[in-house]
């Protein structure tokens, strides 16, 4: 019984669509998370399904009306967005404290977005930026909507979002035992036009949560651990954007 | 399933399991710089090029490799080190060097990018290579001037500035704040020269250490880089309950499961009681464990071994055992342990000597000197205060790892990861049914150890599996195994009571230690004794005493770990004096010095504490302080740190930030050097035809130094280079005995005996040189430069009195053994200065700087002893400041990986400066003291004396976690 049954490396989305429907099939970018899982388990008998030859890859900018749609394949490492200077500082500054040089060079978007991870901090960055995924076959949905609902099926191919205004301002605030250490709490503050923001946060909820107003952190209700209690976190969460709204009205 | 990739510029093609990680094909072909230290990609030890990226390889499906490139360092390895290569050795950039190779590889892509990298970036490019050695202080500096290197520039050797005194030796000096410490590399020691200690031909110098070669270039080094030929993996069934009995165990399954060749545990293994922590003969009692036991104490606790083919049918066949459990009630803490209730933990029969087995008490330690009750009551004030620390992890990169084996004469060979290889063949074999005489123990190099392979912890699993199949078998534990079945830090409950007169004197000093053990009781009463010897010794009072329970708990198992004791109870007692000094509205440094040992002070309570401790009547005459240079140590360190910044309000509180208070701290340290009357090592040197040396040490190097450091000592006195010395240490067929690497011990003890035998062989060299150069008194002849020079100058080379020894007159083998017990323990003291920056609002700490000014006596070799320092702090930083055990309700550790638990990264350190003030102890090799553990001690009570200085809270439990600050600070209303 093995951990690994079969190793499928699909030409195509539509051929790798149709494997990720068989029993026990597991979609891999980079697999940083999903090979340990996997592997653990010596009786899981997985088929892995590689994404790496469907050709997602690329990043490319587009204009739309009169702003700048980037659009980032799924099977971008994080690495390759670190070093392309059409992603936002911001971005690239998230995705260089996301993970360390020996696992971003391995791990991509289309696999962070996946993850839906409550501590992902890249994707706090592009929730907080209005960032929308594409789905296989299906039309582009705002990353908000994807991470608020059950996980659709199907492989997300893309994430798109459009480049700086003039007026564009952006920031980050964190919390951590160390200061690279995954943030208790983290908040990304976006701000398209003056007087309006936005802020995501992690470590609030079971995934990245936008916040649009300071009378939604009344709402959270945080899972507490060993790293910060549920009023612990909730009080970060009030810190954070009182000094978010602070810059961004400054 | 077949692949084909690029594997150092030569294309492979071959079958791989579809289960194999691309590190386990590297490893199989026979790149062996690549490393095992997780299975999450966590700790980068086994990082290698893929399409020229740095990216781990334990986390990734060799099949995913197919039509892809892949570098390892192999690929670098000509006669000619790479300039890269060159810098790591150069700048002493690796300690054990099991991450080097990755290290390497980073760096070369890197600068193949950009010529000119940052610092910062840099640090981004260590920031997947976890380094518990180093602090990443010299990598970094070997990528700078690997740099330098590769775009044509010239670097100044790598060695240390040498600095003058700011003090005579003895008094305090005043630093001006205008006064600024000389500008060089943090990588470089700062050393402060002694007077009294001698220019010497190789002691004292930077040494390139003895094993860098086969470090940078990836060659065999470590346990898990030799294979034999059969081998099998072993993989060990852990209990899921924090306190359990086994009913029983059906091992059917498993058994019949092709591929595996015996399943062990309780119904099939001996049950021979023993204490597992490396230490000397007697094992202090008592000794409650056996291979295989019927009962489970902790999560993780073994329950049965299997071996197998490989590491999946291994796996497979724990699923197929089934144990039955009758669960237990558990209890985690050291003070609820004690409680009527509270689950017994050993019920057995068997064990003996357990002080109270119903209130789960190992046993009691009382020491007393003078009269703590009187010398209270007499005090104009008493003070007394209680302290918590934490269970952490020592965290090898390299994590435990053995192999065993039947030879050809049927003994048994263990290539084992040990810091005790001796005391591990005399404790394994009872538990097989052998005599020492057939048991061999062999430690090659051990990618870290710092006290958790001071015990043997899993070399009677593979020794009892390679006697059940006859077969050679290998186990090394995970990265969750580590945390859970391996060993860790003693948590503690402390409470110092302290009687001070109205001048500022102490009168007494009492110190209330509860110590946890854990579920065994392995080095349960040597590390309690030696955390009341360090916190009942650094200050003087005539009044003192100890009085230490040390409980059972179901936490995972307690045990050695660097400072061994000391950083518990100091971070207790510095904290203590500090809060006295403000109560008493006396500066903290001046209290302190006031009551701190000196030069000829009688340390009252020491030989009372010790695994062997003297009875109250058994001292004629107590030990004294012999050197001290904690005056210039202090002086150098508030230069560095810029002491006078902490009185100054705007500098604490900038008007800027509102949120953020910053805060410098300090704290006074005194460590151990050896346990005397105990510690013993053992070397053997013999003469080559060439002049060389082979040089044969028990000691055990864990990539400390060590057999440089050695290997410095013997080439001084037998008048060679280092490179004429060639060191081979820890094999018990081969080496002479040695206690072992712990205790701060080796440089000291084996390198007393090293002195003593090179001293044997210099005799012989200088008589046959007297013969050859016709001089009457062979005392006269000196040995130096490879040649024996007689008063007028005549001289003949080594190689040269070789030859005749061998070949022509008088034949011999020119040899000497020596071995070295000490009669004393000389103290080496230290300066431990932290700067920190905190946000109130969060409770958010960030240590910004931490200078440590040590007084080691003579540094043998002032590089590789201020790398000890750095990797002391680095793991001090992390006890202060995030690391810790958590547990969820079922006794279960839940941060039993490398993300939650946190260690510091190199993207993430704050800056370090470390300076060696030299003292002569006249007791010591060369004038040497220990250095290895004293780094552990002052980093998380000079952090929280910071947090004082920039809040005024005083927080006495660590680590020093944003929450815990932020309630602190909530409720002091700051």
């Amino acid at each position: 019984m093995p951990s690994v049954l079969a190793y499928h490396r699909p030409q195509s989305l539509d051929e790798a669509q149709k494997l990720a429907s068989g029993k026990n099939a597991v979609l891999i970018g980079g697999g940083t998370l999903v090979i340990p899982e996997v592997l653990s388990n010596p009786s899981s008998e997985t088929e892995i399904i590689d994404l790496q030859s469907v050709g997602l890859t690329g990043i490319t900018s587009e204009n739309e009306g009169n702003e700048t749609s980037i659009k980032i394949g799924a099977m971008s490492r994080l690495s390759d967005l670190i070093n392309n200077e059409n992603i936002p500082h911001l971005l690239r500054e998230l995705c260089s404290k996301e993970l360390p040089s020996t696992l971003r060079t391995q791990a991509t978007i289309g696999g962070t977005i996946a993850e839906r991870s409550s501590e992902s901090i890249l994707l706090s960055g592009f929730l907080a930026i209005n960032a929308e995924i594409q789905i296989h076959e299906k039309n582009w949905i705002p990353l908000n909507e994807y991470l608020q609902s059950s996980p659709p099926t199907g492989i997300v191919t893309a994430i798109k979002f459009f480049g700086p205004s003039d007026e564009f301002k952006s920031c980050f605030h964190s919390v951590g035992r160390t200061p690279m250490d995954v943030p208790i709490v983290s908040a990304v503050g976006y701000s398209k036009s003056k007087g309006n923001f936005q802020v995501s946060f992690t470590g609030v909820a079971e995934v990245p949560t936008l916040i649009n107003a300071s009378d939604e952190l009344a709402n959270l209700n945080p899972q507490g651990d060993f790293r910060g209690s549920s009023d612990y976190r909730k009080h970060l969460a009030s810190v954070l954007y009182t000094r978010i709204a602070q810059e961004m009205q400054a | 399933m077949k692949i084909s990739f690029s594997l150092n510029e030569q294309q492979v093609e071959t079958d791989v399991e579809l289960h194999e990680t691309l590190l386990q094909l590297l490893r199989r072909r026979g790149m062996i710089s690549v490393r095992y230290g997780s299975d999450s990609g966590e700790t980068g030890a086994g990082a290698v090029l893929i399409d020229g990226q740095l990216t781990s390889t334990d986390c990734m499906l060799a099949v995913q490799i197919d039509g892809h490139d892949v570098l390892t360092v192999e690929w670098f390895n000509k006669p000619e080190l790479h300039p890269i290569q060159a810098a790591f050795v150069a700048t002493g950039a690796m300690q054990s060097g099991y991450s080097t190779p990755a290290m390497i590889l980073g760096a070369w892509e890197l600068l193949n990018r950009n010529p000119n990298p940052t610092e910062h970036e840099i640090r981004d490019m260590l920031s997947g290579i976890l380094d518990r050695e180093t602090a990443y202080v010299k990598p970094v500096e070997a990528v700078m001037r690997a740099a330098a290197l590769m775009r044509g520039e010239a670097n100044e050797p790598f060695g240390p500035v040498y600095l003058p005194p700011l003090t005579d030796g003895k008094n305090p000096v005043d630093v001006s704040p205008d006064d600024d410490a000389p500008d060089a590399s943090p990588a470089v020691p700062r050393v402060v020269p002694s007077k009294d200690v001698p220019e010497m031909a190789v002691v004292g110098k930077p040494e390139v250490k003895v094993d860098a070669v086969r470090l940078v270039k990836g060659n065999p080094a470590f346990t898990d880089d030799f294979e034999e030929r059969g081998q099998l993996i072993a993989k060990v069934l852990r209990s899921p309950h924090a306190h359990a009995n086994i009913i029983d165990i059906d091992d059917k399954k498993a058994v019949a499961l092709p591929g595996v060749h015996a399943v062990i545990h309780y119904k099939n293994t001996p049950r021979i009681k023993y204490a597992s922590g490396g230490q000397s003969w007697p094992n202090p009692h008592p000794h409650d464990q056996v291979s295989f036991d019927n009962k489970v104490r902790h999560v993780g606790d073994r329950v049965a071994a299997v071996a197998a083919e490989t590491k999946e049918i291994a796996q497979t066949a724990l699923g197929l055992i089934k144990v039955e459990y009758e669960i237990l009630p558990y209890v985690l803490d050291e003070v609820e342990t004690m409680e009527p209730n509270s689950p017994v933990i050993h019920d057995e029969e068997d064990t003996e000597e357990i002080y109270d087995a119903d209130k789960n008490i190992v046993l009691r330690i009382e020491a007393e000197r003078g009269d703590v009750e009187k010398g209270a009551t007499e005090a104009d004030y008493v003070f007394e205060d209680t302290f918590k620390v934490h269970q952490v992890q020592q965290v090898p990169i390299e994590p435990h790892i053995s192999v065993a084996w039947l030879d050809s004469d049927e003994r048994l060979v263990v290539r084992t990861a040990t810091q005790v290889p001796f005391h591990v063949r005399r404790m394994l074999a009872p538990l097989i049914g052998r005599d020492i005489k057939d048991v061999r123990v062999i430690k090659p190099r051990i990618g870290g150890g710092f006290g958790a392979k001071q015990e043997m912890l899993i070399e009677d699993i593979v020794a009892h599996l390679a006697i059940a199949t006859r077969r050679p078998v290998k186990l090394e534990l995970d990265r969750s195994e580590e945390f859970i079945a391996s060993r860790t830090r003693h948590p503690q409950t402390l409470t110092f009571t302290t009687g001070v007169e109205d001048s500022g004197k102490l009168v007494s000093q009492n110190l209330r230690l509860i110590g946890n053990t854990g579920p065994y009781g392995t080095h349960g009463q040597t590390v309690q004794t030696v955390a009341g010897l360090r916190g009942l010794t650094s200050y003087n009072a005539e009044n003192k005493k100890f009085d230490c329970d040390v409980v059972y708990t179901n936490t995972p198992v307690a045990g050695a770990y660097r400072g061994y004791g000391a950083p518990q109870a100091e971070f207790a007692l510095e904290a203590h004096m500090e809060d006295i000094a403000h109560s008493l509205g006396k500066d903290p440094i001046e209290f302190k010095r006031q009551n701190w040992v000196k030069v000829g002070d009688e340390l009252n309570i020491a030989p009372h504490l010790g695994e062997r401790p003297a009875g109250p009547d058994d001292i004629d005459e107590y030990p004294r302080i012999t050197s001290n240079g904690i005056e210039e140590c202090i002086a150098q360190g508030k230069r560095s740190i810029k002491w006078h910044r902490k009185d100054d309000p705007n500098w604490v509180s900038p008007k800027d930030q509102p949120n953020i208070r910053r805060g410098l701290g300090f704290a006074f340290c005194m460590h151990g050097t050896a346990i005397p009357f105990l510690d013993m090592g053992g070397c053997s040197i013999k003469i080559n035809d060439d002049g060389s040396f082979n040089m044969l040490v028990g000691a055990t190097d864990l990539g400390t130094g060590a057999d440089t450091v050695l290997g410095q000592i013997a080439a001084e006195v037998l008048g060679v280079p280092l490179s004429d010395i060639q060191v081979y240490s820890s094999d018990t067929d081969v080496t002479p005995f040695d206690t072992g690497a712990y205790a701060s011990s080796t440089t000291y003890i084996s390198g007393t005996a090293a002195k003593l035998a090179a001293e044997k062989v210099r005799e012989r060299i200088k008589e046959r040189a007297a013969k050859l150069l016709n001089i009457k008194e062979p005392c006269s002849i000196e040995l130096r430069d490879r040649k024996a020079i007689a008063p007028d100058g005549s001289s003949v080379s080594i190689e040269d009195i070789a030859m005749e020894a061998f070949h022509l007159e008088d034949h011999e083998q020119i040899m000497g053994t020596a071995s070295y017990v000490s009669p004393e323990c000389p103290a080496p003291f230290a300066a431990q200065f932290a700067e920190i920056e905190m946000d109130i609002d969060t409770g958010q700490v960030t240590i910004i700087k931490l200078v440590m000014a040590v007084d080691c006596g003579v540094a043998i070799n002032p590089v590789t002893a201020s790398g000890q320092v750095e990797g002391g702090m680095l793991q001090a930083l992390g006890y202060a400041h995030c690391e810790e055990y958590a547990f969820d309700e079922t006794g279960k550790m839940i941060n039993d990986s490398l993300g939650p638990y946190k260690i510091y990264r190199a993207d993430e350190m704050p800056d370090f400066e470390v300076f060696l003030v030299q003292t002569m102890e006249d007791s010591g090799p060369f004038g040497a003291k220990a250095v290895a553990e004293i780094p552990k001690d002052g980093v998380a009570p000079a952090i929280r004396n910071a947090i004082i200085n920039a809040t005024g809270v005083a927080i006495n439990e660590i680590p020093f976690t944003p929450e815990r600050v932020w309630q602190k600070i909530r409720e002091s209303e700051i």
